[in-house]
């Protein structure tokens, strides 16, 4: 059998599919998470898919276009659709339309150990005319109970909801039957669609809004004043409800949580858990971090092998020291995980988005941006993905350019080994997050010059979950499934670009193996544009080679750095070690992220969004270094932010006064 | 008086959904017309309200101004 899970947005179908199919697809608490069709293999008769969240068939968004698309024109056996316990009634509104589209569904009641009430499942299913299966984390896993009532739900033809046999609706279904008959949709349900304008079902039956073959004239499906459709739909949803649920007790923790939360104080409370996430993710992780740093050492300097002299040179300076370089700063990675998975899954995330929407809306973004950048500090290349759900194309195109400007943690693992090593304090790390974001905004705000004047409107509802204490199992799953990313992309893609970087680094055209040096080719090919760097204070070929690998991916910049010398052969003193931070914070994103550009907004975005970072990097590096000239190099740091902060500042005050004039000129003309 | 007119902590019934055609048909779709409402928080651009039947959401200011209320005193 083909299963397609489906419903509303946040009710747990991701989790639901994760553990059916025994996938680790990234889950939330919010909406907004899944944004294409995953389909996996549950057993070895059957197949899931998991479609992004939806509130009703006549899509406003694109993932609810993909999910009426594959429901309406897939080839799914049945329907999974998904409710939440505590949401029944609104949750069953997208499913009264699969009844009215005759497909053939399972009803899960999901989230059963967070229900505010009794809910007799056997009623509802009796009255719903399909079976019905609850579902929780806690419970066992119900892959066989599901497939039973897939199985069952094949072999019945679902009942058709009352409404439909409502005049109003028979008359307008009589009216169109014989577009619908020719085109296998049934007359009942797109009589309905049309009296909501739904494009897509009036384009499938060939009815233009004006000359609508289910109008009697009285301009209903014109513009759908009344609401019948819906009125019709929740008042069969009450009925089927009646008796159903015991009488719920009301989310008394979530709005006392939120009274304080969303208070005056929200903006406050939210600066202090970040800032709190970062001090426990440097303080907590740094004196395992700094055990692993000097095993690396040790194990790097084991020479007494019985092998030729360029394979220990491989394996000490290239894998060792480079692989090892990274892995040694995996504790505050760990924790910056946790504690963004912590935040994440307790609710707390949709309620930023509402917090900092004000905050968003001056650089051209809306409070979902938020999202993006909190997944930005795990992957920029996620974040980047996570954008497609923002309805509005500018909006849409101005956060996927900003998001890899925030330090993801690739860079951290280069930031704390940078730190460690020159002995830098924990705020030259907190200062590149800073600068980071204080870059993106300030890029956000030229590119509103460059906008068309009208608003980015596109999110005008948004539903807030309720607060949920972080599943242990869940986090750790998050956690375990990230850090197995993290580690396999360093024994893999860092592994390789640290082997090849090695090898370009210790072998010339004409001598062989030359122990590195002068005459390699990465250093003849590197050379020709360090020059370029001087001025930023490392203009030398291994500072240029280790930033051309993180091209690849960012923790080879370190890996490559210790292959080449360490930190102070190539970056020489503390001051070159910030510059180079910022330069790294800010250039380039990995080749991962920029083919996620590329594929979300073309071609020509992502190759500017190459231009724009390697600008803004140099930029910014050159006002830090030349000003730690005359400073010392901490003093330096804080001029840096207040000039990134200055010109972020700027930026704003121009584009307001070229924003009034343009509104005068508009008023005299 | 529209929704976004309510103060924070003041709540009410929602009479009609005005604004263009898909706003309207989503809010329908969420089963706001006729329901009871509470403002929970509210900024220069959007309230967020909890509508009862455990529905808790974020309106933009442009959707909130074009949902007709009668305020609860």
């Amino acid at each position: 059998m083909k299963i397609a899970l489906c419903g509303n947005p946040n009710v747990g179908k991701t989790t639901l599919f994760n553990r059916l199919t025994r996938s680790d697809e990234p889950v939330g608490n919010w909406h907004g998470v899944t944004v294409d069709v995953r389909t996996k293999r549950m057993d070895r008769d059957n197949t899931l898919s998991d479609l992004p969240g939806a509130y009703s068939l006549t899509a406003l968004s694109p993932e609810e276009r993909i999910t009426g698309d594959s429901i309406l024109n897939g080839d799914f056996d049945v329907i999974a659709y998904v409710a939440e316990v505590n949401n029944l009634r609104r949750n069953l509104y997208l499913f009264t339309q699969l009844m009215e589209a005759d497909k053939h569904a399972v009803l899960i009641v999901n989230m059963m150990d967070e229900a505010r009430g009794k809910v007799d499942l056997d009623l509802l299913s009796s009255r719903l005319g399909v079976p019905v299966v609850g579902t929780s984390d806690r419970r066992e896993n119900p892959k066989r109970a599901i497939t039973a009532a897939a199985k069952e739900a094949c072999g019945v033809k679902p009942k058709r909801p009352g409404y439909l046999n409502d005049p109003r609706i028979k008359a307008a279904a009589d009216k169109i039957r014989n577009n619908a008959a020719g085109k296998a949709v049934d007359a009942g349900f797109a009589a309905l669609k049309i009296m909501e304008c739904d494009a897509y079902v009036m384009d499938k039956l060939g009815i233009k809004a004006a000359e609508c073959a289910g109008c009697d004239g009285c301009g209903a499906c014109a513009s759908d004043r009344s609401g019948l459709p819906s009125r019709l739909r929740y008042a069969y949803i009450d009925e089927v409800l009646k008796g159903v649920i015991e009488k719920q007790r009301d989310n008394a923790k979530t709005d006392r949580a939120d009274r304080i939360i969303l208070g005056k104080a929200a903006l406050p409370i939210f600066l202090a858990i970040m800032a709190a996430v970062f001090v426990i993710t440097f303080e907590l992780g740094k004196p395992l971090s700094d055990l692993l740093v000097r095993l690396t050492e040790r194990a790097s300097d084991l020479r007494d092998l019985d092998m030729p002299d360029w394979a220990i040179a491989l394996l000490c300076d290239g894998v060792l020291s480079g692989v090892g370089g990274v892995l040694a700063f995996l504790p505050q990675v760990v924790l910056l995980f946790l504690l963004t998975a912590i935040l994440q899954d307790s609710g707390y995330m949709s309620r930023v988005a509402f917090i900092t929407d004000d905050f968003f809306k001056k650089f051209g973004l809306n409070g979902r941006a938020a999202f993006s950048v909190v997944l930005g500090l795990g992957c920029s290349a996620t974040a980047v993905l996570t954008t497609r759900g923002i309805a509005d194309v500018g909006a849409k195109r101005r956060a996927a350019f900003a998001t890899p400007f925030c330090p993801c943690s690739a860079r951290l693992a280069v930031f704390t080994a940078l730190a460690a090593y020159f002995g830098l304090s924990g705020f030259a790390v907190a200062a590149m997050y800073i600068v980071g974001f204080a870059a993106a905004l300030a890029v956000l705000k030229i590119m509103t010059l460059f906008r068309p004047d009208k608003d980015t409107g596109d999110e005008f509802i948004m539903e807030m979950p309720p607060y949920r204490l972080p599943q242990p199992k869940r986090i750790v799953c998050v956690v375990w499934k990230n850090v197995i990313s993290f580690v396999a992309r360093v024994g893999s893609v860092v592994l390789c670009v640290s082997v090849i970087m090695w090898v370009l680094c210790n072998f010339s055209v004409a001598e062989g193996f030359t122990g590195g040096g002068e005459n390699s080719i990465m250093s003849t090919f590197a050379g020709l544009i360090a020059p370029l760097f001087a001025p930023l204070g490392f203009g030398n070929w291994q500072a240029v080679t280790a930033l051309i690998s993180g091209v690849a991916a960012k923790e080879t910049v370190i890996s490559v750095i210790n292959g080449l010398g360490g930190a102070s052969v190539v970056l020489g003193g503390k001051t070159e070690a910030v510059s180079f931070m910022i330069f790294t914070c800010l250039y380039v994103p990995c080749i991962a992220t920029v083919s996620v550009i590329a594929k979300e907004n073309g071609i020509k975005s992502a190759l500017l969004s190459i231009l724009v970072h390697t600008a803004v990097a140099y930029i910014t590096a050159l006002v830090y270094y030349r000003s730690a000239l005359g400073y010392n190099a901490d003093k330096a740091v804080f001029f840096t932010v207040w000039t990134v902060i200055a010109a972020a500042v700027a930026a704003v005050i121009i584009t307001l006064k070229i924003k009034r004039a343009k509104a005068r000129r508009r008023k005299l003309a | 008086m529209t929704l976004f007119d309510c103060n924070k902590r003041g709540g009410g019934k929602i009479t009609d959904i005005g604004g263009n055609i898909n706003v309207r048909r989503r809010l329908y779709d969420l089963g706001l017309v006729d329901s009871d409402f509470t403002v929970k928080a509210k900024n220069r651009r959007s309230v967020l309200a909890d509508f009862g039947h455990g529905f808790c959401a974020v309106l933009a200011k442009d959707a909130a101004e074009n949902i007709k209320v009668i305020e609860r005193i």
